[in-house]
């Protein structure tokens, strides 16, 4: 191998690793945190997931805001009232577990995105005739 | 079982017990088979005679497989409901091709899928084996053999018995209502067949490198690589049309795990094909097409852990079984086995290469710098692409907080191999083997940057044209990593930027098919492809680029207005039938361009002992120029919340003043036939009006009345304090409510375009690649061809 084609090698080495940890470092920093209630309250950010289980006795739409509005309790139990920007899902009413993207504002957690995790046929295939 | 009725349910049938026991024998055979060929061919190095068992039994491994897929679609096309997997995805009263598509609808059946595929293509495959049978069987065999025994685990064939009888219930659980499109019997076999496909590939690679014949197998494993990117590509597609056709969200891809799992291995297929072309024609990149060639069945394995193993259980929109721990393991197994296997063959034969002697570097760049350059960039999406979709498993297994990599940043990432990606397909087609310098590049593809620019001036009118165009947002921002963002006009720009890139591949595909159609006709089927997808990235970039959305409330007599449509309610003349699934709801959508009747699916799903569920399907309005996109949401009836009252309290829900005054009974407390009713007044700016809802104690129980107030309004009494004689109502609307999301996209039909010729292309490809043995005047003819514009004075082949 020529030197030219060795400083050629080196500089698409170099240029290749750049690019990995430009990349690399581009997701693990803006990656979307999943949190608790209570880190939610600490973390600035509008795009926190935040999972839980959905008090479905409390889902309330507001149709003059288009808005729906429940209650979501997170794996430490704490609860908080989440406000979702938009109409409500078709499947939220069978829905075992949310996960809310947003963030926090004046005491509720605030939504632009749910996405919803249904008991589905699909999953249950362990299902028995009873 | 106990609770049902079913002491009525039918007893199985004999030939059911026969048709279940041939499918897990099938399973066992296949194990049995799968396992005696890998020994015998591994033996046969040293006493040939038993390659011919080993045929035989590789064969009959293979055909075990499609005796077990037909035994289970035999069962569901039966409704044998005694099986438990039957009964967990299938119906009694489902048309034939959901029965069909539910064989796949679990974890058990898509693995029998893939096996039956890899069986499928071990056994196409197999006559361009040759002098690679030996080593390409023990790998695929032993592969077979491991997905047989995770289906040994996870058997679809398991009978669920009751007391010691096995009784027929009269119907299944189902597949879940939001898979039933005919997609669900379309794209999962379709997309199984490309990853089937990928096992070919590999076991090429592993052959290869047994062999140390590092020329021949490239031209065997070539149109298999063509077949698995057609197949996989057009796989992918039918996953986003039917995300586009269902979801009601009016996109076709989000980045999401299951996407990704697809996604990678096909791009590796891409760079496989581009490497191999190197390969053949100038004997170079040997190694790294070794490399490439395992590459895409490896990312699948990879991607099958990722899903199925349940680290991406709460980060993806689709819904995962977990697997049987003993098979996720036999899983776990296989990939580290595959890939050290394989890396540990590779490295050893990559440190004991022969040397090859370089004759320096020249200045310029050829058509050889232009693939490395191209590979570069897809195995860069590659390695993006599987690290995005890996953060939430490599969050996990580091104990830190989870995160999730959302679309958004995958385009924020990926958009910087986009664009120099569009730029060698444009271009790469037009440069020669000889070396050329910039200007000497530019002389060859300048007319067509001009013409592409000229045509982006016509697209930027037609788009920024009031009455027919996009209808351009300048309110969008560009979000670029690290929280940098690019404000105003900018993402206008962006978009016109990204679609002149996609309409340069557009022209310089044009262009080179324009030169002589006999003269690139071995090529037309990879010219085709480029020029597909560089239609369809221009339909998905502009369709959601210049996507416009709006919510809107409709109610009957009261139409709604969003993006210059007037919405309105149509009442049909007949009752509909809103339990049934086909159920639609019309609606009049009148707008400047055009009118139409928009007639989005809405039906109730009765579930045992709950709510019955509301079930949606968007309605596409679907034009040369746009799509109109229209999500009908569930219907609203209840205006307000519950609201409790003491007599005499007012309320003020937003513009409506509530006012409960007072309780009047008729009858006897606690009598049968006793009415309690509350005298409930609403104010509202158009009107003031009062109604009295009530409670009558029924011999049954409480009975509610609920009373009309005003023209819009039902107010129900829902409970009542007889001591303080406080009571809690509610209003209800007389004509509910219909939430509805407008999208208008742009273009949109130039993804279904794009899709059809990128698709023709690769099978195109395929087929002109089926011979193995290339003649070298062939070759010759396809490299001159492929390279050498015909009108280049400085042409050399």
């Amino acid at each position: 191998m020529g030197l030219n084609m060795k400083i050629r090698a080196v500089v698409a080495l170099v240029l290749t690793l750049c690019g990995l940890a430009a990349m690399i470092g581009a997701f693990l920093t803006n990656a979307s945190p999943y949190v608790t209630i209570a880190e939610a309250k600490s973390t600035k950010g509008d795009n926190l997931h935040l999972a839980g289980d959905l008090d479905k006795s409390t889902i309330r739409n507001v149709i003059s805001k288009q808005e729906v509005h429940f209650l979501l309790r997170d794996e430490k139990g704490e609860v908080v009232q989440v406000v979702y920007h938009g109409p409500a899902p078709a499947n939220l009413g069978e829905a075992t577990k949310v996960v809310a993207v947003g963030g926090m504002k004046e005491g509720s957690f605030h939504a632009s995105k749910l996405l919803i995790k249904c008991p589905s046929k699909y999953e249950s295939s362990k299902g028995t005739p009873s | 079982m106990e609770s049902h009725p079913a002491v009525d349910w039918p007893a199985a049938p004999s030939w059911s017990f026969v048709v279940g026991s041939l499918g897990r024998g099938a399973v066992f055979a296949a194990i049995v088979f799968c396992v005696l060929c890998g020994v015998l061919f591994f033996l046969s190095g040293r006493r040939p005679s038993l390659a011919g068992w080993a045929t035989a039994a590789f064969f009959l491994g293979c055909t075990s497989f499609f005796v077990a897929i037909v035994a289970l679609g035999t069962l569901f096309v039966n409704d044998q409901f005694q099986y438990t997997y039957v009964f967990g995805h299938s119906e009694a009263d489902v048309p034939f091709k959901y029965k069909v598509a539910a064989i796949w609808g679990g974890q058990e059946g898509s693995f029998l899928l893939w096996g039956t595929c890899s069986a499928l293509f071990g056994l196409l495959a197999w006559r361009s084996t040759r002098k690679f049978r030996r080593w390409f069987a023990i790998p695929y065999a032993l592969f077979l053999g491991a997905i047989a025994g995770i289906l040994a685990y996870e058997s679809p064939f398991v009978i669920q018995a009751l007391d010691g009888r096995v009784l027929v219930p009269p119907t299944g659980r189902g597949l879940a209502p939001s898979l039933l499109n005919y997609w669900v019997t379309i794209h999962p076999p379709t997309i199984f067949l490309g990853f089937g496909s990928l096992t070919v590939l590999f076991c090429f690679a592993i052959a290869a490198l047994a062999t140390r014949s590092y020329d021949g197998w490239i031209r065997a494993v070539r149109p298999w690589a063509l077949t698995s990117t057609a197949l996989i590509g057009v796989g992918l597609c039918m996953g986003g049309f039917w995300a586009y056709e269902t979801l009601g969200w009016g996109g076709f891809w989000m980045w999401d795990p299951v996407e990704n799992v697809s996604f990678v291995p096909w791009v590796l297929c891409v760079a496989l094909v581009h490497g191999a072309f190197v390969q053949i024609a100038k004997g170079k990149w040997v190694y790294l097409n070794l490399l490439l060639g395992a590459g895409p069945f490896l990312a699948f394995l990879y991607g099958t852990f990722l899903t199925r193993s349940g680290f991406l259980q709460d980060t993806s929109v689709h819904s995962f079984a977990q697997m049987n721990r003993s098979a996720l393991w036999l899983l776990v197994g296989l990939g580290t086995v595959s890939v050290l296997g394989f890396l540990t063959l590779w490295t050893t034969r990559f440190l004991k290469r022969e040397r090859q002697i370089d004759s320096g570097v020249e200045r310029g760049v050829n058509r050889g710098s232009f693939f490395a350059a191209a590979i570069w960039l897809l195995c860069g999406f590659a390695v993006c692409t599987a690290f995005g979709m890996s953060v939430p498993f490599l969050m996990s297994v580091a104990g830190r907080q989870p995160k999730v990599v959302e679309e958004g940043l995958y385009h924020q990432v990926l958009a910087w191999l986009f664009v120099p990606t569009m730029i060698l397909m444009a271009v790469g087609p037009f440069i020669g083997w000889r070396r050329l310098g910039f200007k000497g590049i530019m002389a060859r593809v300048g007319s067509m940057a001009a013409i592409s620019l000229g045509v982006l001036g016509l697209f930027m009118i037609w788009a920024k044209s009031p009455g027919i165009g996009a209808r351009l947002d300048a309110s969008g921002v560009v979000s670029l990593p690290f929280g940098v963002e690019l404000p105003g006009d900018a993402w206008n720009h962006w978009v016109f930027f990204l679609s002149w890139l996609c309409l340069f591949g557009v022209t310089a595909s044009i262009w080179k098919l324009a030169e002589g159609f006999r003269r690139v006709l071995p090529s037309l089927g990879g010219l085709l492809a480029h020029f597909g997808l560089a239609v369809t990235m221009l339909g998905l970039i502009v369709s959601r680029g210049f996507e416009q959305k709006a919510q809107i409330l409709v109610q009957e007599g009261r139409p709604a207005q969003g993006l210059g449509y007037v919405v309105s309610y149509k009442k049909p003349a007949e009752k509909k039938d809103f339990y049934h699934r086909d159920n639609t709801v019309e609606f009049d959508v009148v707008g400047d361009r055009d009118r139409f009747v928009a007639r989005p699916g809405y039906y109730y799903l009765e579930r045992p002992d709950q709510e019955p569920q509301a079930m949606v399907w968007p309605y596409i309005h679907g034009t040369p120029f746009y799509d109109v996109y229209f999500t009908l949401h569930p219907l609203v009836v209840e205006a307000t919340d519950p609201l409790t009252f003491k007599p005499g309290e007012s309320k003020l829900i937003d513009q409506a003043l509530i006012t409960y005054e007072q309780m009047n009974r008729e009858g006897e407390p606690g009598a049968t036939g006793t009415r309690f009713a509350a005298r409930i007044r609403l104010k509202t700016p158009s009107g003031e009006w009062q109604a009295d809802p009530a409670i009558v104690v029924g011999s049954q129980g409480p009975e509610f009345v609920p009373a009309r107030l005003g023209a819009d309004y039902f107010v129900s009494l829902n409970q009542m304090d007889a001591a303080d004689k406080s009571v809690t109502i509610q209003l209800l609307f007389v004509d509910p409510l219909m939430p509805v999301e407008v999208f208008f996209k742009p273009l949109t039909i130039l993804v279904w375009v794009g899709v059809g010729i990128m698709t023709t292309g690769g099978f195109l490809a395929a087929w002109y690649r089926r011979r193995t043995r290339l003649e070298s005047s062939d070759e010759a003819t396809e490299v001159s061809a492929e390279i050498v514009p015909e009108n280049a004075p400085q042409s050399v082949a």
